[in-house]
């Protein structure tokens, strides 16, 4: 565990040593090996200019690169400068001429650079007496430099090309407002030089434009003027390299000291003069000049002759500064392709790209972390609460809840199992629960105890228990099986709820509806009275004439024997149907328990047929029956279902009561509908029922008759719902209405 | 026509009481024809037959009122006892006003039926004999001349040949001849006969 971290850092630390010291020999091994290989080359780099100012030393530094990459052989540099133009003493020329005559005696260069045009005219000027015959390869910055050179044996070179106009129509597409251009070509040969030349080449754009030059001034004044120009103005700074005073400076000194006062934007031609304070513009490029003149050299020291090579124009490119374009608000879109631009803030994010993603990942992490942590928490306390919510629904729950073992001990005790049963937990807990269970129902609790322990639970199960004091309880009792975490069945929970309460509500319903059953079938039966009546005298009748048709044939002469017995069979029969109808009307009559037996669907129609037989003939209405046959029993009370039938009757007839006899057809249908329920309709040919009373049929004290009550459809649905069925009214395609019920099939076999 | 011995119809649409009312009116040997429903007995019944109808009022279909109405359309004037289980007044009055002859409530005594079916049978056999009467004074009445009919229309009312023979405009011997032709048509043999027998008519018309 300790060493190891100590060895894996160990290793790669060798590694890098081992590179090191690689680096270090290589270079030392081949540098004898390639100086042995050749002489070396000597190259001169002439300044006309001071050789310090920096765009100088970049030029000398990319020629120095540049050949030493690319030549095959060692390079040796020297350097001299001129300066002439801040010191132009012909004395001081002479003398340098000596000086370097002097200098390199004996030497002999394969290449000189001249930089900028006073060197090269320098050189040209004095060449036999120098350097005869060396190659020269010029750096100029612009056409201007030479345009009195004339092409020599053994000199090329690169020139910058400076395009006037083209750097003006770039600044003028930047600041479209653009009234006001201020040219500043500075003083002197040079400077008269610039400015016949930008006069010329800016006569284009007419009166447009308003041009100035300003005069020859000192640099102070030139910084004043810049600094108080008005707005819609830019400013082309050419060249300052003398004042009026007699002052001379280099230009990216010049630039300096006048741009950052500039209220007006400033664009430059020289890449010598993109210095702070100046936009940019199309400039001379020294990198790319040098580059092209480094080039060339190579060329030369290959071995090929500088006359072979023409001079080349290095064109100008557009070079920005990102501060400058800010503040004057020049989108970097608007610049033209290819344009470089410097000096951009490189962002925080640029810079500290990794620190910055490193730390964000990590406070990422770290909230991520807390969250968890939060969040776990949070789960343990809402567990913990509902743990305990639980407990409380538990003890405050007026249901009994009690666990027990599946041998069935109880476990755990809860308030509302004291209230109910009367035992306390300490009193229990630890019993069985058969202590529970009356003689009777011993055997149910094992039986229940066998199912748990199968998995099976018990659901809802109305039965009786005891309580302590030995009272009978009507309980609902749930039971489920308690599993382990491996899904073993380790016990049972019980809830019992105390029904006697409903029970005893359910009892007074029950005798309430059978009252209210009953009310409804004497008011019924007093209205059948007349139907009674006719179903009774009909059989008196025939009974009293049979028996005095049989004095009177007694009386005859000769006795017919078969004509008396057949009255008397007919006086029995008459009887008996008699009977019957005083039968029916105390069955219907009775106020006795309601049963729920198979009752024979048909039969029950045949019979309430019979009992308002009478009054349908009373009333002239023709009864046609479609009783489907073989139908199953259904499940009910035979006298209730004889109560509802014999209603939709005598309302179906009543229905008609207004109608010829010819109209009044009654038809009573039974049929098996679903193969569930028997489904009885009564329909009549009387006038329907409005569609919105096809409801309100049902509700009591909802009557259509002069002297009804009300009440008699309400109880017949109140009657059927009690049986598990339906009834309902519905109006037929032609004519009249037609009332439904439906019972469900008793599931018993025919009895 | 008066050959046929008079029938006691009854119409009850519950098989046992007609049965039993039959044999009842069997045993004092009327001639009993029944019929179970109301349509039955329109159909099948000759109302020229001689008899009386012993109607249940309450009845499926056509009931013992409407059936009453549906003869007296055919006009048929065969008397009717009807009998009810609970007879109740308007029911009773329209049949009564429909020409019922006695209104019965089951059970019906074997008297009260009898006395209503013998009253009833009187009643058809008056009424079918004054109305063959009738026919037989129209018969005779039909073989008159037009002229004869006058002649007998001024006779009747008591005038003189002689002013009758003014008012038509002939003279009295011609209507002498008439007036002789007259009752011997008529089948009659005095003035004051001919007069009962026009009296007779104009009761009917």
């Amino acid at each position: 565990m300790f060493s190891r971290p100590t060895r894996m850092s160990f290793v790669p630390a060798i590694g890098k040593l081992f590179l090191l010291v690689l680096m270090v020999a290589l270079p030392a091994l081949s540098a004898p090996l390639a100086s042995a290989a050749e002489t070396p080359k000597k190259v001169l780099i002439f300044s006309g200019v001071d050789p310090n100012i920096p765009s100088v030393i970049m030029v000398s530094e990319i020629f120095r690169s540049t050949l030493e990459k690319g030549s095959s052989a060692r390079v040796q540099f020297y350097s001299e400068a001129l300066d002439n133009l801040r010191i132009p003493d012909d004395k001081y020329e002479q003398e340098l001429v000596k000086l370097l005559q002097r200098k390199y005696q004996g030497e002999k260069f394969d290449l000189i650079f001249t930089i900028t045009s006073p060197a090269l005219k320098f050189l040209l000027k004095h060449q036999d007496e120098l350097f005869p015959d060396t190659p020269t390869i010029f750096f100029n910055t612009s056409e201007r430099d030479h345009e009195d050179f004339e092409p020599r044996t053994n000199v090329t070179g690169v020139q910058g090309g400076i395009e006037l106009k083209s750097a003006l129509d770039l600044a003028l597409s930047l600041h479209p407002g653009t009234r006001r251009v201020v040219v500043v070509p500075g003083i002197g040969l040079r400077g008269r030089f610039w400015e016949s030349l930008a006069r010329k080449q800016f006569q284009s754009y007419g009166t447009n434009l308003e041009f100035t030059y300003p005069p020859n001034l000192t640099i102070e004044a030139l910084r004043k003027d810049l600094g108080s120009l008005p707005q819609g103005t830019v400013v082309l700074f050419i060249s300052v390299l003398a004042d009026s005073a007699g002052n001379a400076y280099s230009l990216p000194e010049s630039v300096s000291l006048v741009a950052p006062y500039s209220s007006a934007p400033i664009y430059v031609v020289y890449q010598d003069a993109f210095r702070p304070g100046v936009v940019g513009g199309r400039m001379i490029s020294y990198e790319a000049l040098a580059k092209a003149a480094a080039e060339l050299g190579l060329r030369v020291l290959g071995g090929e002759k500088p006359q072979d090579i023409p001079p080349q124009n290095v064109s100008s490119v557009a070079m920005f500064d990102w501060r400058e374009l800010r503040r004057w608000g020049i989108d970097e879109a608007t610049l033209p392709p290819g344009s470089i631009v410097r000096y951009k803030d490189s962002s925080v994010w640029e810079l500290y790209k990794w620190r910055i993603s490193g730390a964000i990942a990590l406070i990422v992490l770290q909230a991520l972390g807390i969250v968890w942590l939060l969040f776990t928490q949070a789960r343990r306390r809402q567990a913990e609460e509902a743990k305990n919510n639980l407990a409380a629904i538990v003890e405050t729950s007026d249901d009994a809840i009690l666990s027990k073992t599946l041998e069935g001990i109880i476990i755990s005790w809860n308030a509302g199992a004291e209230k109910i049963y009367g035992y306390s937990a300490s009193e229990i807990v630890g019993q069985h629960v058969s202590i529970l269970a009356p003689p009777e129902l011993k055997g149910e609790v094992q039986a229940i105890l066998e199912r748990l322990s199968r998995g099976v639970s018990v659901d809802h199960l109305e039965t009786v228990r005891l309580s302590k004091e030995g009272m009978r309880i009507d309980v609902s009792l749930t039971i489920s099986p308690i599993k382990n975490e491996r899904g073993m069945i380790i016990g049972a929970s019980t809830i019992a709820r105390d029904i006697t309460a409903r029970k005893k509500a359910e009892v007074e319903e029950l005798q309430h509806r059978k009252e209210l059953a009953h009310l409804s079938r004497v008011t019924m039966l007093g209205e059948l009275s007349g139907s009674l009546a006719h179903e009774l005298n009909q059989p008196l009748t025939a009974i009293l004439s049979n028996a005095q048709a049989a004095q009177r044939f007694l009386e005859h002469d000769s006795v017919d024997l078969d004509e008396l017995r057949d009255i008397l069979t007919d006086i029995v029969d008459q009887d008996i149907r008699a009977g019957e109808v005083i039968h029916r009307l105390r069955l219907l009559l009775k106020k006795g328990e309601v049963q729920q037996q198979p009752v024979d669907v048909n039969n029950t129609v045949q019979e309430v047929l019979k009992l308002i037989d009478g009054d349908l003939v009373n009333q002239g209405v023709t009864m046609h029956t479609k009783l489907a046959p073989a139908l199953p029993t259904v499940k009910g009370d035979r006298v209730q279902l004889q109560q509802v039938l014999l209603n939709l009757v005598m309302n179906a007839s009543d229905a008609m009561n207004s109608h010829s006899s010819i109209d009044r057809q009654m038809v009573v249908c039974t049929e098996l509908s679903d193969g569930e329920d028997v489904r009885f309709s009564v329909s009549d040919c009387g006038s329907g029922i409005a569609p919105d009373e096809l409801e309100q049929v049902f509700e009591p004290f909802f009557t259509t008759k002069p002297h009804g009550l009300g009440l008699g459809l309400s109880v017949c649905r109140t009657i059927i719902s009690a049986h598990g069925g339906k009834l309902w009214a519905a109006n037929n395609p032609e004519r009249g209405a037609t009332f439904h019920f439906t019972v469900p099939v008793s599931n018993e076999v025919n009895g | 026509m008066s050959q046929v011995e008079p029938t006691v119809f009854i119409v009850d649409d519950d098989p046992a009481v007609l049965e039993s009312l039959s044999r009842l009116l069997r045993a004092i040997h009327f001639p009993v024809v029944t019929f179970g429903s109301p349509q039955e007995f329109l159909e099948r019944h000759d109302p020229h037959t001689p008899g009386c109808l012993v109607l249940d009022v309450a009845m499926p279909g056509l009931n013992g009122l409407e059936l009453q109405e549906a003869l007296r359309a055919k006009g048929s004037v065969i008397p009717i006892i009807f009998l009810t289980g609970h007879g109740d007044i308007p029911m009773s009055v329209q049949a009564m006003k429909g020409g019922a002859l006695d209104f019965l409530t089951k059970p019906v005594r074997d008297e009260d039926l009898l006395k209503a079916v013998a009253a009833a049978l009187e009643k058809d056999r008056v009424e079918q004999q004054s109305r063959a009467e009738l026919d037989d004074i129209q018969e005779r009445l039909a073989t008159l001349t037009p002229r004869e009919r006058e002649v007998l229309t001024h006779v009747v009312s008591g005038q003189m040949n002689k002013q009758i023979a003014y008012d038509l405009g002939t003279v009295e011997q011609t209507i002498k001849v008439h007036r002789a032709r007259v009752m011997e048509k008529m089948k009659v043999n005095s003035m004051a006969e001919l007069v009962r027998l026009t009296e007779r008519l104009k009761r009917t018309e």
